[in-house]
């Protein structure tokens, strides 16, 4: 229903399906403006609508426009609400140590900005069944320069762009390096541990490697200074 | 929650530094004051509650099988009444056929003693292959003293009667780890060396066992907040006269309503029915599996409804009523002080997992035991290992376990709980604490995790 909330497009013809719409078609909306929005209320509101409320009754566009939108906007809300919700379930089980001191500790000395990603990742990582992935992707989020430093943020050198958090696998060591060029200060360590003991798997052996390898294509700025030598855009250890 | 109360007494504060710098009479500031202060703490009351509501709606979602509550076992003096309880095991009435035909003869004559030493100790004591006697002194109600030796051997009674619980959570689909009765599983019949009218025993002493017995089925007796109700003639049910449908509708609407999962599976059931059936109320049926087995529940008419999709009629056999434990909770702490009564102790995590894979997963689904009555923590560094390490608490034997292998399964239509044999890796906790029954609690938390993350074996050491 995104495309509701996000476009007051009172042009557009808005048609109230039941019947053949399902989350899937919904989300599918088509960009062109010419072409009706098919919206189906029935599969959130059940107990607000009847399936036969809207069927002998022929609302204008512009109401049953407002009317879904106002819908829209509703849902959302409920949906905002309930995932603020959630994480504040989270955040009160880590501070009431059902996470374990260490956890607890880590948590508390992190900057507010990193808690809240950490709680977000928490949920993410609880609603979509503990996926392996989403170790990877918080250590890259968190050590990983994709385009430029978040700028204000103390705990990196501003030097590093891209290639700054790189994972290698090494398999006659059975071993998962972890490549940061940040610096290997307390914050980023405690941080690194958080989110290795959140969310990697406890039976991988997992090793950082901190700080600064002046590897890199010399005279490309973004490829000047990274944690592991690159050979064309690939890298070696 | 802090940040509501943060937020709102900061704005409190923010209002009056404006009204105090303002240049009204004192008696109004005063008054603007506590009208603040009221209304702030009126705010931070409506959000908590807010937030309260919020989060019990997440954990119901998030837990969708019943709660059994909390289940107590104590050992009790015969003549000690709690009211709620009842004698787990009545040795009077034969309701449980036994394999053991000498001892079905001999249910009404014997003398059993409960233990109070370590599992293994009580092992070594009573079923070590090597038949051990004692010498004993028998003090009958006349007077007399007789002197002689005598034996133990294994008494499963209190398990057997355990199972109704186990059958209950299968059928019920119970998330909550069932029971914690040390002295059920260390429970023996004594075997004297001469025939000895039992009726007439009036105290037996063994001296060189003081240090293990905890007492006697002479003077003491297992009970529990649990009322066992047999039924000989079928139980009728209320009415048959409901749809599939009309469950459907319910179960969308009401809040006072529960199902287990398999309350939509199989539209048109062979055999359905409708109970009258309070909330703590467990109605126990015969011989089958929970596939095809439906259970609804509404709590605000107190009703159960059942379908059975199967070729037979099914037959109610028990109800088994858990009394809740709160309005008595007094003389349940003493008792668990003294180490008597034994109380499923597990606090529900307000988000379950469905694996564990991190070591914060570990610990999270692992602190719903943290909190118990006995003392006893789990360390939050726990160590991996391929092979099962050495010095670890060891298993109950098979008739003593709370879940069996699936390997151990030979009779077809067997209700148990089982675990799956995997090649994983062996996860070993450590429990900390001071209580004697370390090592029992220690094996219910290990069984609840084997049953539920097979990721890992789990084991345990105690230090």
């Amino acid at each position: 229903m995104s495309y509701i909330w996000e476009n007051n497009n009172t042009q557009r013809q808005f048609i109230i399906d039941s019947r053949s719409m399902g989350g899937a078609i919904e989300a599918q909306m088509a960009a062109d403006d010419n072409l009706p929005v098919y919206v189906n209320p029935f599969l959130r509101f059940s107990d607000v609508f009847s399936d036969v409320f809207f069927s002998g009754v022929h609302l204008d566009n512009e109401t049953l426009n407002a009317v879904t939108h106002y819908l829209a906007l509703s849902e959302r809300l409920y949906g905002d609400i309930l995932k603020n919700t959630r994480v504040c379930c989270i955040e009160k089980d880590i501070v009431n140590n059902h996470f374990g001191e260490t956890i607890r500790m880590d948590y508390l000395s992190l900057t507010i900005q990193h808690q809240k990603m950490i709680v977000h990742y928490l949920l993410e990582y609880q609603q979509n069944g503990e996926r392996t992935e989403l170790f990877n992707e918080a250590f890259m989020s968190f050590f990983g320069r994709l385009y430029q430093t978040i700028s204000g943020d103390e705990h990196f050198d501003d030097k590093y762009t891209s290639h700054s958090a790189e994972i290698i696998y090494n398999r006659s060591r059975n071993a998962y390096y972890y490549y940061c060029a940040a610096p290997e200060s307390a914050y980023n360590t405690t941080l690194f541990r958080l989110i290795k003991n959140l969310f990697a798997d406890c039976t991988r052996l997992i090793v950082p490697v901190w700080g600064k390898y002046d590897f890199g294509i010399v005279g490309n700025e973004d490829l000047t200074h990274s944690t592991v030598p690159i050979v064309g855009q690939t890298q070696l250890i | 929650m802090s940040q509501n109360s943060g937020s709102s007494n900061e704005l409190a504060n923010q209002i009056m530094s404006i009204v105090d710098d303002s240049d009204m009479s004192r008696e109004q500031k005063q008054l603007l004051r506590e009208l603040f202060q009221n209304l702030a703490l009126h705010q931070n009351k409506k959000l908590d509650d807010l937030f309260s509501m919020v989060q019990s709606s997440i954990y119901e979602a998030e837990h969708t099988s019943e709660s059994i509550g909390h289940i107590v076992v104590a050992l009790l003096p015969i003549k000690h009444n709690l009211r709620g309880f009842f004698p787990m095991f009545d040795f009077s009435q034969v309701s449980f056929p036994d394999d053991d035909l000498d001892d079905l003869i001999s249910y009404n004559e014997f003398i059993g003693a409960y233990f109070k030493c370590s599992y293994d100790r009580f092992l070594e004591i009573t079923d070590s292959g090597i038949p051990h006697d004692y010498d004993t002194t028998v003090e009958l109600i006349n007077g007399s003293i007789i002197k002689c030796k005598c034996s133990f051997r294994l008494n499963y009674s209190y398990v057997y009667q355990e199972k109704l619980l186990q059958v209950a959570a299968s059928q019920y689909g119970l998330e909550t780890p069932l029971i914690y009765s040390p002295y059920s599983r260390k429970f023996a019949k004594i075997v004297f060396s001469e025939d000895i009218s039992i009726s007439q025993i009036q105290a037996i002493h063994i001296p060189c066992l003081s240090q293990d017995l905890a007492a006697t089925t002479i003077d003491h007796k297992l009970m529990w907040n649990i009322e066992v109700t047999n039924r000989r003639s079928p139980e009728l049910p209320v009415s048959q006269a409901f749809s599939p449908e009309m469950l459907k509708q319910k179960a969308l609407s009401s809040d006072t309503f529960t199902a287990n999962e398999y309350v939509v599976a199989g539209s048109t059931p062979s055999y359905k029915s409708k109970y009258a059936c309070y909330p703590n109320e467990y109605i126990i049926f015969d011989g089958v599996g929970t596939r095809r087995l439906a259970i609804a529940r509404d709590i605000k008419e107190s009703c159960l409804y059942i379908m059975y999709d199967g070729q037979i009629k099914i037959e109610p056999i028990k109800r088994i009523k858990v009394n809740p434990v709160h309005d008595i909770m007094y003389d349940i702490d003493v008792l668990v002080k003294q180490n008597a009564a034994h109380i499923n102790s597990f606090k529900a995590t307000t988000f379950i997992k469905r694996r564990l894979r991190s070591n914060a997963d570990i610990i999270y689904s692992l602190s719903a035991f943290q909190q118990n009555e006995y003392n006893i923590s789990i360390a939050d560094e726990f160590n991996i290992f391929e092979e099962c390490p050495s010095e670890c608490i060891s298993e109950y034997q098979n008739a003593h376990r709370y879940y069996k292998y699936q390997a151990e399964q030979y009779c077809y239509g067997e209700i148990e709980r089982s675990i799956l044999n995997t090649r994983a890796l062996f996860c070993c906790l450590t429990f900390k604490g001071n209580n004697p029954f370390k090592e029992d609690f220690a094996r219910y938390v290990l069984s609840f995790m084997n049953e539920y993350y097979p990721e890992f074996h789990w084991v345990g050491r105690c230090e």
